[in-house]
């Protein structure tokens, strides 16, 4: 029996934005946003205003990840209020243009969804990653999403922990959702990455569409894997990493990792153990971005996470 | 054939990460390219492909031709101008009798290759004995010969500074990745190379025969915009990942965004291979053609003082 008194009613989401090359080397955002720019007919949806965009220009244009500073970490409350001054870091100068254009962060101005699309040299296949356990929206589209792309699995990061968390180019939303899709090198346009991406986005606009026509999406449950800890490689006293992920461990990203199980491998041929006490759930295994953040994979933990029915809020 | 006294394996140091091989009193190692930050390193470095290649962004790899050697070293010379010149000092003079004996040069790529060596020439039986060796004794991934066919005078690698010389290129790796599956085959090609080293030097006799072999014809490029110049479509599919097959007329290579399939259209039937890798976008190559051969070696024994 359903109770009409646990639907959400929720606002129309009118203003969306894709941003592509937030990160200057993940080919797939770069490729489908510069085509949406240059024929946008694909993802015109009635009722809503759709904005393609390039975040980080000047990185694309060199084919690298960032100019001065990882733009994906530049939008905090600092870096946003920061006053306009010279030699302030590219990307920190970017950031405050963003939050102007797409925000202000934390504003009933603020655009309602932005998609971000990533690649990752990681196993992880398509992942959508989400900042919030309690977006009703964001996770009715999840669910809408995974449902739409099945048999293909669609696999959702929750990244909510006080530490982990990082300020990111798409919280400038309302409803920043993630699309991080892989195996793909940097600098490198693989056509079923691109394909998978492409398909994401499109069912994401339909769910939105959809939403904004007054349909109600019942209640759900979505599973999800939420980020616990960051695991940096074995190193010597300056620095430089004496272990690789090891081979049974590498491109097992979403498989469970059992105390025991091997973890690295050192460069003389010794294996590194994972020790701790609970079964996790690895990702982001081997990213070529990680190295410099100190991180060989991440650990996470299976959740299910309960939505309530939503329906466009009637003005 | 003149005993082996100076080899020298070169990698990279890339962000803090160092490769380290067994080493002998004969073998020597070196450091190719100080990066001390990975961005800065050109060698994965690559300029958007919507843009025309420029000489400031000089990859070192190709920067070893006599011109480049030669040429006067400013305030404003890339750095790896700088840096080939330095090496040619070092490991050379290229062409002379004073170069050491052989060099290895040690590439990771983002195409599916698995163990591939590479070549200038079909007469270098010193290199071509030792892919002989790799391949007979290898067996967790294929191993292949590629001959550029290129007269050591034109050429303008790294390897070509040494008497012998040739590159080991494993992939698939994405840049900026340590992989163990490829890092333990790389490290098994760069023991086996010192072990037949040491067995040549030693007075073992290699027994000659044939050793199959890609030859470089060219290089096909992505279809582009005509303007623009940037990528319309991407290696299709059922070419992703399938480095040295065989392709046919009429078979798949790229898939347009726009959903179309554009096949092969040439009669002579040739292997691809450097499928999508990554630095060559910058340099209009989608993949190489190469057609297969069979290079015949003769027997070789150090020669005896």
């Amino acid at each position: 029996m359903s109770s009409r008194t646990n639907i959400s009613c929720l606002q129309e989401a009118k203003r969306v934005a894709i941003f592509g090359g937030t990160h200057g080397n993940e080919m797939s955002g770069i490729t489908l946003v510069n085509m949406w720019i240059q024929n946008s007919a694909e993802i015109e949806r009635n009722g809503l205003v759709i904005k393609p965009f390039i975040s980080n220009p000047r990185a694309v244009e060199k084919c690298t990840r960032y100019i001065d500073t990882d733009l994906n970490r530049a939008f905090t409350p600092e870096n946003l209020s920061a006053p306009d001054v010279e030699g302030l870091p590219y990307e920190v100068q970017r950031a405050k243009e963003m939050n102007r254009m797409f925000g202000p962060k934390g504003s009933s101005d603020a655009y309602d969804a932005i998609f971000d699309l990533h690649n990752t040299t990681s196993n992880m296949g398509s992942t959508l990653i989400l900042e919030s356990s309690t977006d009703l929206f964001n996770l009715q589209m999840v669910h809408y999403i995974k449902k739409a792309m099945a048999p293909h699995t669609c696999s959702v990061l929750l990244n909510e922990h006080p530490q982990l968390k990082y300020s990111t180019t798409r919280s400038v939303a309302k409803h920043p959702i993630g699309l991080e899709v892989g195996p793909q090198p940097q600098g490198v346009l693989r056509s079923n990455v691109f394909e998978f991406m492409r398909t994401i986005l499109k069912h994401a606009l339909d769910f939105i569409e959809l939403f904004n026509s007054g349909v109600e999406f019942p209640p759900c449950t979505v599973d999800v894997f939420r980020v616990q800890e960051r695991m940096d490689y074995p190193r010597d006293t300056n620095g430089n990493i004496t272990a690789m992920v090891h081979p049974h461990l590498q491109d097992c990203d979403w498989e469970p990792l059992n105390r025991g199980d091997p973890m690295f491998l050192t460069f003389d041929g010794r294996t590194v153990l994972y020790e701790g006490a609970n079964t996790v759930y690895p990702t982001f295994i081997n990213e070529a971005a990680y190295y410099e953040k100190q991180q060989a994979f991440m650990t996470t933990c299976r959740e299910i996470l309960a939505a309530n029915a939503i329906r466009k809020a009637c003005k | 054939m003149l005993l082996f006294k100076d080899i020298l394996f070169l990698w990279v140091l890339k962000q803090n990460q160092l490769r380290t091989i067994n080493q002998s009193d004969s073998v020597k190692t070196c450091l190719a390219v100080r990066a001390l930050h990975h961005r800065d390193t050109k060698l994965g470095g690559m300029l958007p492909y919507n843009t025309c290649y420029s000489g400031k962004q000089t990859h070192i790899l190709w920067t070893l031709g006599g011109a480049i050697l030669s040429s006067p070293i400013t305030d404003s010379s890339p750095y790896e101008v700088r840096r080939a010149q330095e090496l040619n000092n070092l490991l050379g003079l290229k062409g002379s009798t004073d170069a050491i004996d052989l060099i290895c040069d040690l590439h990771n790529t983002t195409s599916n290759m698995g163990l591939t060596l590479i070549h200038y020439t079909s007469s270098d039986w010193v290199t071509l004995h030792i892919c002989k060796y790799l391949q007979t004794k290898i067996t967790k991934v294929p191993v292949r010969v590629l001959v550029l066919d290129v007269p050591i005078s034109d050429a303008y690698s790294l390897e070509s500074v040494s008497k012998h010389g040739f590159s080991l290129e494993v992939g698939p790796q994405p840049h900026g990745v340590v992989r163990a599956d490829i890092y333990i085959i790389m490290k098994e090609a760069v023991d086996l190379t010192i072990d037949w080293i040491h067995k040549f030097n030693s007075g073992t006799v290699f027994e000659g025969g044939d050793v199959e072999a890609f030859k470089f014809i060219k290089s096909v490029d992505y279809p582009r915009d005509p303007e623009t110049r940037t990528l319309t479509a991407a290696i299709h599919p059922q070419l992703q990942d399938k480095d040295f097959c065989l392709l046919k007329r009429g078979d798949p290579l790229f898939l347009s965004f726009s959903g179309e399939t554009v096949n092969y259209e040439e009669e002579e039937t040739l292997h691809p291979f450097f499928i999508n890798e990554a630095a060559y976008y910058e340099k209009g190559i989608a993949f190489h053609l190469g057609k297969k051969m069979m290079l015949t070696i003769p027997t070789v024994r150090v020669q005896k003082d």
